[in-house]
């Protein structure tokens, strides 16, 4: 797509029509759902919005439809167009909602939602419809999965979509071909409902919540823990339930969701030797283990909390919600500004920035390129104390023994740089606005690696310019940089096109 | 002599195109800005931006205005952002209860919220008015207190209001650490009830009409499958 041509739009059309579809498919549960709650407004709300969606996703299957095959640019522009393209409509039911002051802040949380941020500009959360909460958690799961892969198992005959899931920052395919990754995935994920879903919503019925409040915050805690999405049904976040047992059974599903598909599927061949040497499993878990013991430590030094079982708790939780990017609040967003010094937020922060496991539901730099930058400079460090003529090499093992080669590092590098130029982006626009520095960063880290922790910045009352630069990180954040340049690429290319 | 490639797009129609586009979604907001219209009742005031003074600063009151509070009132906000200096004192706070009552550590466990949807005009729901978050904070109600709480705030309902007299704990040790007002005293003093929810006319009919559109074109693009063939833009 060097200059894209009449094809090369239509292709791109035809399948952004396909993401509507699936999106606007996914927004009949919550129009069911509402009729079955007696909630008849927002309940028509949906079949509005999902009858918007699907003339628009329709219009463009009828129109568009071609033989054409899809090519890795065609791939990334659609991933990148689809993640802007699915908010866009996914945000009308919030909107017509009324809990939105205006439409970009419908856009926002539908962006965070798609995105598996957990940021929210949402106005009076605490009385929304199931409907509403509903639809906001299921953008969650959708997006955690990846749309591509949505539009993969729905529309698989029609083949071609498979260099979508690359654009979707999922680089690694765990079987032969994508279709039957895809597959697998979606299996990965229907176990895990099963299994945690049952039994988050087990935990609430035993702590005190009702047959249906039980089910439907259980199934939607589930959906955001997965997906490392971190929206809650409620303002007061994990934190309103009072439960050491959801916590625990939460942080499970956390773990899983930040955890790689493709470790997963080590999993299911038990191959435990290679999942205890993977190198993401190593360095997601000795920095999951660093940067808590020390953030643990920066609380014991405030003295927060009275006794050590308090501290472990919020503080534990805490930096797991921040490590596996969920988003999932146990203390207020403004405690950490209040009573938890600087050290504990710090290694938040960090957290925030480093993120969980490539090709997992998370965000942020990903582990593995941590790991990869490491065992770089160790090979550079070692160069230095070799002989001249010596050669200094470095292995890690991935599913199986790999050298370290400039082509594995120098892209792990160039995407980890391009996220702390993310970062650094969104707290400059943040102090713009007269922000101090530690709270533009702490917020901007948390849109630009979709973990949606707060440390009270973030509201309806929210700067317009912020709220733009939030979607913006958002969304590149959540695409790992690479299909977003792809869009701005195309887009030049589109304009410079032919006088 | 050299012939013009079918499928080139020009700069002109690219333009034209975005434009389209812009015009496209712009419609599209309108339109939802318009059927929301019925539901919303009036346009939504926009939140006040953060001040111009410091944002994001911690705003508390001093500790001599704190001890010379006769009625020890407090807010949520600022319990959450001055907890060293509301720790173990006394306070007075009022709220509508949220969502649910749970027992922990043989206690009955309440959020009570204070924002402007409590306290003030009402649920968004009833009010169509946009004032913000939610505020609210963790209350541990003492053991004599028996009322029935019948009202849950949520979106069918305007929860109880509850006035509470106790000791603040910036982490309390019967929650494990979560900053809650451990209640002495606790009275119902504003009854909750349910909220009228209204379907607006226009929204079901734009409803039946895109579904019905929907349909249509669902039914048009499986009829033609051929279509492809005829669309395919060969390359040059």
């Amino acid at each position: 797509m060097f200059r894209p041509d009449r094809e090369d739009y239509r292709l791109v059309g035809l399948y952004l029509s396909r993401v509507l579809t699936a999106v606007g498919l996914v927004m009949l549960v919550p129009a069911a759902v509402g009729f079955v709650r007696s909630e008849f407004a927002p309940a028509w709300q949906f079949v509005l919005s999902a009858g918007l969606t699907l003339s628009v996703g329709q219009l463009g299957e009828w129109r568009l439809r071609g033989s054409g095959e899809l090519d890795h640019s065609h791939g990334m522009v659609i991933a990148g167009l689809s993640w802007l393209v699915g908010p866009l409509f996914g945000a009308i039911p919030l909107f017509l909602s009324g809990h939105f002051a205006s439409f970009l802040d419908a856009y926002f949380d539908a962006m965070s939602g798609f995105a598996t941020a957990g940021l929210t500009v949402i106005n009076d959360l605490d009385h929304v419809p199931d409907a509403l909460n509903l639809w906001r958690h299921l953008m969650q799961f959708v997006g955690g999965q990846g749309l591509a892969l949505v539009v993969l198992v729905l529309f698989a005959p029609a083949g071609g979509a498979s260099t979508m899931y690359v654009g979707e920052a999922r680089e690694e395919r765990i079987l032969p071909s994508v279709l039957s990754t895809a597959r697998f995935i979606g299996r990965v994920s229907l176990g895990w409902l099963l299994a945690g879903g049952t039994l988050i919503v087990t935990v609430l019925w035993l702590q005190g919540l009702g047959a249906w409040d039980g089910i439907f915050h259980g199934l939607t805690l589930f959906m955001a823990a997965f997906s490392t999405g971190g929206f809650a049904p409620t303002t007061a976040s994990v934190g309103f339930y009072h439960s050491l047992w959801l916590e625990a059974a939460l942080a499970t599903v956390m773990v899983g969701g930040a955890t790689s598909f493709g470790v997963h599927y080590l999993l299911w061949q038990r191959r435990r030797r290679e999942v205890t040497q993977h190198l993401e499993i190593r360095t997601f878990a000795v920095l999951l283990v660093m940067l808590t013991l020390i953030g643990l430590i920066g609380l014991w030094r405030t003295h927060t909390y009275p006794d050590l079982a308090s501290l472990l708790r919020r503080g534990g939780f805490y930096l797991l919600s921040a490590q596996t990017t969920t988003g999932f609040a146990t203390v207020p967003s403004r405690t950490l500004l209040a009573d938890w010094g600087v050290l504990a937020p710090g290694m938040v922060v960090t957290a925030m920035m480093i993120g969980a496991m490539s090709g997992s539901t998370g965000g942020g730099i990903k582990t593995i390129r941590v790991g990869l930058a490491w065992k770089g400079l160790r090979r550079e460090l070692r160069r230095v104390f070799l002989p001249s003529n010596a050669l200094a090499t470095e292995s890690y093992r991935s599913g199986q023994v790999r050298l370290l080669r400039p082509d594995v590092l120098e892209p792990a590098l160039m995407i980890l740089l391009g996220f702390l130029l993310l970062y650094a982006v969104g707290a400059l626009v943040g102090m713009f606005y007269g922000y101090p520095f530690d709270q533009a960063f702490f917020e901007s880290s948390s849109a630009g690696a979709t973990v949606g922790l707060s440390i009270g910045m973030t509201g309806p009352s929210l700067p317009t310019g912020l709220k733009l630069t939030y979607i913006a990180q958002m969304w590149m954040g959540r695409l790992e940089l690479v299909a977003a340049f792809a869009v701005f690429g195309f887009g030049y290319t589109s304009l410079r096109g032919r006088p | 002599m050299i012939r013009e490639y079918e499928g080139r797009v020009h700069r002109r129609q690219v333009v034209i195109a975005a434009l389209l586009l812009v015009g496209t979604v712009s419609g599209l907001v309108a339109l939802t800005t318009w059927l929301g219209g019925g539901v919303q009742r009036g346009s939504l005031p926009a939140p006040a931006e953060p001040s111009s003074g410091k944002p994001g600063a911690l705003a508390c009151p001093s500790p001599s205005a704190i001890a010379a509070d006769p009625a020890q009132q407090a807010g949520a906000s600022e319990l959450i952002d001055c907890p060293d200096d509301f720790h173990d004192r006394q306070v007075v706070y009022t709220g509508e209860v949220i969502e649910a009552v749970f027992q922990r550590s043989g206690r009955r466990v309440v959020v009570l919220n204070d924002d402007d949807y409590a306290l003030g005009p009402g649920p968004l729901p009833q009010t169509r008015t946009a004032l913000g978050g939610n505020s609210g904070i963790t209350v541990v109600l003492p053991t004599g207190f028996t009322e029935p709480i019948e009202h849950l705030g949520s979106y069918a309902s305007r929860g109880d209001h509850i006035r509470v007299t106790g000791r603040f704990v910036s982490a309390s040790s019967l929650l494990q650490g979560e900053p809650a007002i451990e209640a002495t005293r606790a009275s119902i003093v504003l009854p909750g009830g349910r909220i009228p929810h209204d379907v607006a006319p226009r929204i079901v009919v734009a409803a039946i009409i895109v579904s019905l559109t929907a349909a249509v074109l669902a039914a048009l693009a499986r009829r033609d499958p051929m279509a492809s063939q005829r669309r395919t833009v060969t390359r040059s």
